[in-house]
């Protein structure tokens, strides 16, 4: 399959990227994002005319899940769906007013004042799309993760509609989806290989019948993340975002994250909460991303609401709208 | 580690299949009444299977020769979902349909097959499972019925219990032992066909706590059984029975049974009014639904390619009898939230009778404890 292809050429990058950040070692957001700038997957979505690999949303699920099973701390799905999604404004504009900003999020900003990206933790961030006046607009944004973001420069409204909010949800969405995957493998190798009483924990029923829930999650979270994706339909325009499809899959994925996290802390006991094991960067990741753009009741009511606004049946509008 | 769920959709030919089903829904209209519809699965019509059977949704997937459909697995779940998704009566030809049929048309000898199939396939001939006993529920190797071999055939003995419709169908499939002793657990253990109209057979119904009596007990006092009643080989029950449970775990019937007070819920929202909370309810529960579904498809897709994906069924299973079980627990909340009950006499009747039934969801068909273990050791973990 050819996006295995692409999953497979850009892995090694994403765990090197991983491994310097979780290191703690001199780690350069800026260096580690201009490797991804020159890897070309920026563009992934992109048609080839435009330079990109013209890859549709769900080609490239596995490489944007893929950025959240490594944990990446920059915008690159967010970049990238972006630049998917406004290709007039963002690709096609002059290259001073746009180029060099490209390192996008969603998020929201007043005059001169804080900027505050919809996804917390981004080590890298150069400008943020947001809602304004009824459109939307690009703001060149500087700062850090320690400080926080300010906006700097001027603000450029684009021409282009979409929902930014529903996008950025999506695409925190997406990561926590990976996230999830990878919380779920370090959880069964633990339980394999932790012993305690002359056996591997894992071998334990009450453990295993707790870690097979948590399985049920992560795989509804992982099929939650392809239907969220065929909610995102390409056209020459951009995106197109279908809305009760990418809400309903989004209230999935939060729903499941507090119930993963638990599990994989009961799981991993006192190792779980130390700075030099790994998974805290992702209780980090899941627990700001399930209420990053909202919760998940937040978005099952605007599912609700969606559904009451037709006649027919549940079952109907599921398979719909939904499925 | 089991595998990650692909998502798979519908082949077109088998969308097209929905508009034909909802047309024959319209003409043989299920029970106007939720809570009668909330008995889907559980309501035993038998001129309603015939005519399922006389437009050849019956046995869809089975081969033409034996008066099957020739269908895909993927015809089979759209009628099933739009079945009960309809509340239609369903139960009479289901356990048939579902798993007996699969189980001749792959161990059955071609006598077996040529007899029975194209009846099954008719919506005329209804099977029960003959698995659980008194002292074999989840344990189910160490089931204690024997069928012992003689001149004429296999002398049968022992029980059968918790057996759905026994007493309105024409035969079971009972596991049994045929060789070795009780404590050889699945050594030994062949699966025989059992006509119900035999001498010695004794079926005894069993009221259950919605005031039902679906299920029975059926004893076996030297029944005589025919050679030809064995199916498959003496001694590989076990694994047959294992098949045919991959067949059971993860279909429409494991996400739609309660959809009935779902639907019957959503009406009365829409005359009455919803808050953000019922908007909240019915947004999570429509969209678990979704992505179950979408779960549940990635297995038949792997059941038509030939695959026996018994522990991704499992895992469905458990998370499909979950949405089954928190559809009443959720909307019984929401409807008393207010204080005292807000609802229609059918909306509380389809509540009632949901709620009391919901237990069952995870129990048959392998409990909830035992679908873990296997998610378990799919895991690595056993």
């Amino acid at each position: 399959m050819s996006d295995s292809v692409f999953l497979d050429s850009i892995q090694p990058l994403f765990q090197d990227i991983n491994a310097r950040f979780t290191g703690q070692s001199d780690f350069s957001p800026q260096a580690a994002w201009d490797e991804l700038v020159q890897s070309g997957f920026l563009r992934l979505l992109l048609p080839e005319s435009a330079e990109g690999a013209g890859l549709d949303i769900a080609q490239a699920l596995p490489v944007l899940m893929s950025a959240g099973y490594w944990a990446l701390p920059l915008p690159y799905v967010e970049t990238t769906l972006l630049y998917a999604a406004l290709p007039a404004a963002l690709v096609d504009a002059p290259a001073d007013t746009i180029e060099g900003n490209l390192a996008l999020a969603v998020g929201t900003c007043g005059p001169g004042g804080p900027a505050q990206p919809l996804r917390q933790g981004l080590h890298w961030l150069r400008a943020l799309v947001t809602a304004k006046d009824g459109g939307i607009a690009v703001v060149p944004v500087s700062g850090d993760v320690e400080q926080g973001w300010r906006s700097q420069g001027e603000v450029k409204p684009l021409s282009q509609e979409l929902d930014i909010h529903l996008l950025g949800t999506a695409a925190e969405c997406l990561q926590l989806a990976g996230a999830m995957q990878r919380v779920l493998e370090l959880t069964v190798d633990y339980a394999n290989t932790r012993q305690q009483f002359g056996r591997p924990i894992g071998k334990y029923q009450a453990l295993q019948q707790q870690i097979s829930v948590m399985t049920g999650h992560c795989h509804s979270a992982v099929m939650a993340a392809q239907l969220l994706a065929a909610g995102m339909v390409q056209a020459d325009s951009g995106l197109r975002l279908d809305t009760p499809r990418i809400a309903s899959a989004c209230g999935v994925i939060k729903a499941a994250c507090q119930p993963v996290v638990a599990t994989a802390h009961a799981v991993h006991g006192a190792i779980g909460v130390t700075e030099e094991y790994t998974l805290h960067h992702y209780t980090r990741r899941l627990l700001a991303g399930r209420i990053a753009g909202g919760s998940e009741s937040c978005w099952f009511e605007q599912v609700g609401r969606a559904c009451l606004e037709q006649d027919g049946r549940v079952f109907d509008f599921t398979l719909a709208a939904l499925s | 580690m089991i595998p990650w769920p692909q998502r798979q959709t519908l082949p077109t030919s088998a969308e097209a299949l929905r508009s034909e089903v909802r047309a024959f829904l319209a003409a043989h209209p299920p029970a106007a009444a939720a809570d009668v519809r909330a008995r889907s699965w559980m309501g035993f019509d038998a001129a309603f299977s015939q005519a399922l059977g006389q437009r050849g949704w019956v046995g869809i997937t089975l081969p033409t020769q034996y008066g099957g459909g020739g269908g895909s697995a993927f015809d089979r779940y759209v009628i099933l979902e739009e079945l009960l998704a309809a509340g239609a009566p369903v139960s009479a030809h289901w356990i048939a349909d579902r798993q007996s049929a699969p189980l001749l048309l792959r161990f059955g000898s071609d006598s077996q097959r040529r007899e029975l199939l194209p009846r099954i396939c008719a919506g005329e001939l209804y099977f029960c499972i003959g698995m659980s006993e008194p002292g074999a529920g989840s344990d189910l190797a160490s089931v204690s019925t024997r069928a012992v071999p003689n001149d004429q055939g296999w002398l049968l003995n022992g029980s059968k219990l918790w057996t759905t419709n026994a007493d309105r169908c024409h035969y079971m499939i009972a596991l049994a032992r045929t060789s070795g002793q009780h404590g050889d657990r699945q050594q030994g253990l062949s699966q025989l066909l059992v006509d119900l109209s035999l001498p010695g057979i004794t079926i005894r119904p069993i009221r259950d706590l919605a005031g039902d009596a679906h299920f029975n007990e059926v004893f076996f006092d030297n029944v005589q059984l025919p050679h030809d009643a064995l199916i498959g080989a003496e001694g590989d029950g076990w694994q047959q029975v294992t098949a045919e449970l991959a067949f059971e775990r993860s279909g429409p019937e494991r996400i739609l049974s309660s959809m009935a007070l779902l639907e019957c819920w959503c009406d009365q929202l829409r005359r009455s009014g919803a808050d953000a909370g019922d908007q909240r309810t019915l947004g999570e529960l429509a969209s678990r639904l979704a992505v179950l579904r979408s779960l549940s498809l990635s297995i038949t897709a792997q059941l038509e390619q030939g695959q026996s994906p018994v522990i991704p069924a499992a895992l469905v299973k458990d998370l499909g009898t979950t949405f089954e079980q928190d559809i009443p627990d959720r909307l019984a909340d929401q409807i008393a939230r207010r204080g005292g009950e807000h609802g229609s006499g059918e909306l509380m009747r389809t509540l009632a009778y949901t709620s009391m039934i919901a237990p069952t969801y995870s129990l048959r068909g392998g409990t909830r404890e035992i679908l873990r273990g296997l998610i378990a050791r799919g895991m690595g973990l056993r």
